[in-house]
């Protein structure tokens, strides 16, 4: 679904080049939630964003259902992402508009027909459970629905994939609970597949199939989540593994 | 006293008029060609989506080499330009010339401000979607920035109504030039009171009714 070959980030600084991605290949397959964990700085970011080339990467290149990202022309790779939906840990929503004309945003810049469109805001704010909120402005909304609204803007024009950079960090915990089930659920119920940026090792293990451990802009490890005999060798992964996951989690969790 | 008064009434209003129309017509010259070149002077800048150093920097240059000199000195420097563009140098409409020229790149640069100050996520978040630069532009740029984009035009009206108290001693007329005229070379103290009065209330006037459209456009 997408695999990433050689991709390196460098930034010219003032004090010389600075490496924020090494050389990474990886793939995350069709209908998988990969995850990308490291502390802050490691690089997961970066390596996020150079999946819909929010982020150029200096070197490598980015394939996306088969297309080679980096190859494309500006118009192509905007219609690439109108298939590509991305949420952030602030939600960045757009202040001076409605929650519907926030999610109606992506129709419009796709184009969509105007009747099509509101069929479409409808439909989507009532599955995130906002629709009475639809003629609310962004600074009336709880950080929660704040998530659910940039949720239902990332998917209104049916994207395959869903980039999620730390979408709970802002929130609660009770929060974080309600959105994750949301992911889980466009994972399940859509088949998106959906890649996930996080520092906190609870989101991993109750969403995620295969994480990517990052150092320092290097990938260390990459580990299947739902495996018993999953045997990590990083100082992150250990402790991603270091409590019996049953105790932790119910098991229709983990085994959802 | 009053009777001085009195009898500049016809006065009064034609300077108010001729002040209303050197305003109007820079401060329209202001925002028609002043937010495109903010726009631009945003857009073109490192790490911006049409990122073009030199060109940002051209147009950097130009803003503050016009910005750089002294209201007064541009009035009659541009002269000829003002011919060239009027056929005169006398009345209000010869008066916006100078007055557009210096109000155009101080209205850029405050919506140059106005989108730096917008969340850097807000623009990724429509690139990550797939907006287009005209897009980002009118969806977004400038509707999230409606609210200080009309506060800065509210800033850029009251500059020019002190302008064009400058102007109108030049051969624009206005309600500065009446002020001189009357107040000060025929000492009738009370037109000077006047006046000074009238641009008091004027600049009120603005300023209230500029926050309250900038407040009622703002969502934030």
């Amino acid at each position: 679904m997408i695999r990433l070959e050689n991709v390196a980030k460098t930034y010219q600084t003032p004090a010389g080049p600075y490496q924020a991605l090494a050389p990474v290949s990886l793939e995350v397959r069709e209908g998988d939630v990969y995850g990308i964990i490291g502390y802050s700085g490691a690089g997961k970011s970066t390596l996020l964003r150079i999946m819909n080339l929010l982020e150029r990467p200096t070197a490598g290149r980015v394939f996306v259902e088969g297309k080679d990202l980096t190859a494309l022309s500006p118009r192509a790779l905007r219609e690439a992402r109108h298939a590509i939906g991305m949420i952030f840990q602030h939600f960045h929503l757009f202040s001076n508009r409605t929650v519907a004309e926030n999610v109606e945003f992506a129709l419009e810049i796709a184009k969509a027909e105007k009747g099509d469109r509101e069929k479409r805001v409808r439909e989507l704010l009532e599955w995130v459970g906002l629709e009475d909120k639809a003629d609310s402005y962004p600074s009336q909304l709880s950080g929660g629905q704040k998530q659910r609204v940039a949720i239902a803007r990332a998917l209104a024009n049916r994207p395959r994939i869903l980039l999620c950079d730390e979408p709970t960090s802002a929130l609660d915990p009770r929060t974080t609970q309600s959105i994750l089930s949301l992911i889980r659920d466009i994972n399940q119920t859509w088949k998106v597949t959906v890649v996930i940026v996080t520092h906190e090792m609870d989101v991993v293990k109750q969403l995620c199939h295969k994480a990517a451990v990052l150092e320092n802009g290097h990938l260390v490890e990459e580990l299947p989540i739902r495996h018993a005999r999953t045997a990590p060798a990083s100082a992150l992964g250990k402790l991603l593994f270091q409590e019996a996951p049953e105790r932790l989690y119910p098991t229709e969790v983990l085994n959802g | 006293m009053a009777d001085n008064l009195l009898e500049l009434a016809p006065e009064f209003w034609l300077a108010l008029g001729q002040t209303f129309t050197m305003v109007g017509i820079s401060v329209g010259a202001a925002f028609l060609f002043g937010t495109p070149l903010g726009v631009l002077l945003f857009l073109t800048d490192r790490g911006q989506i049409l990122e073009r150093i030199t060109l940002h920097r051209a147009i950097n240059y130009l803003v503050n080499t016009v910005r750089s000199l002294p209201f007064v000195i541009l009035l009659v420097a541009i002269i000829p330009l003002t011919r060239l563009i009027v056929g005169t140098t006398i009345g209000p409409i010869a008066a916006s010339v100078p007055l557009s020229l210096a109000a155009i790149p101080f209205f850029a640069r405050l919506v140059e401000q106005s989108l730096r100050e917008l969340p850097k996520g807000v623009i990724e978040a429509a690139v990550a979607m797939g907006a287009s630069p005209v897009q980002l532009v009118w969806k977004v740029l400038l509707n999230e920035a409606r609210g200080s984009i009309v506060s800065a035009l509210t800033v850029t009206s009251i500059s020019l109504l002190s302008y064009s108290a400058m102007a109108g001693t030049v051969g624009g007329g206005g309600i500065g030039d009446l002020a001189i005229r009357f107040g000060y070379y025929r000492f009738q103290t009370e037109v000077m009171a006047a006046t000074v009065v009238l641009l008091i209330l004027l600049v009120q006037l603005i300023q209230f009714a500029g926050n309250r459209i900038a407040q009622r456009l703002d969502k934030k």
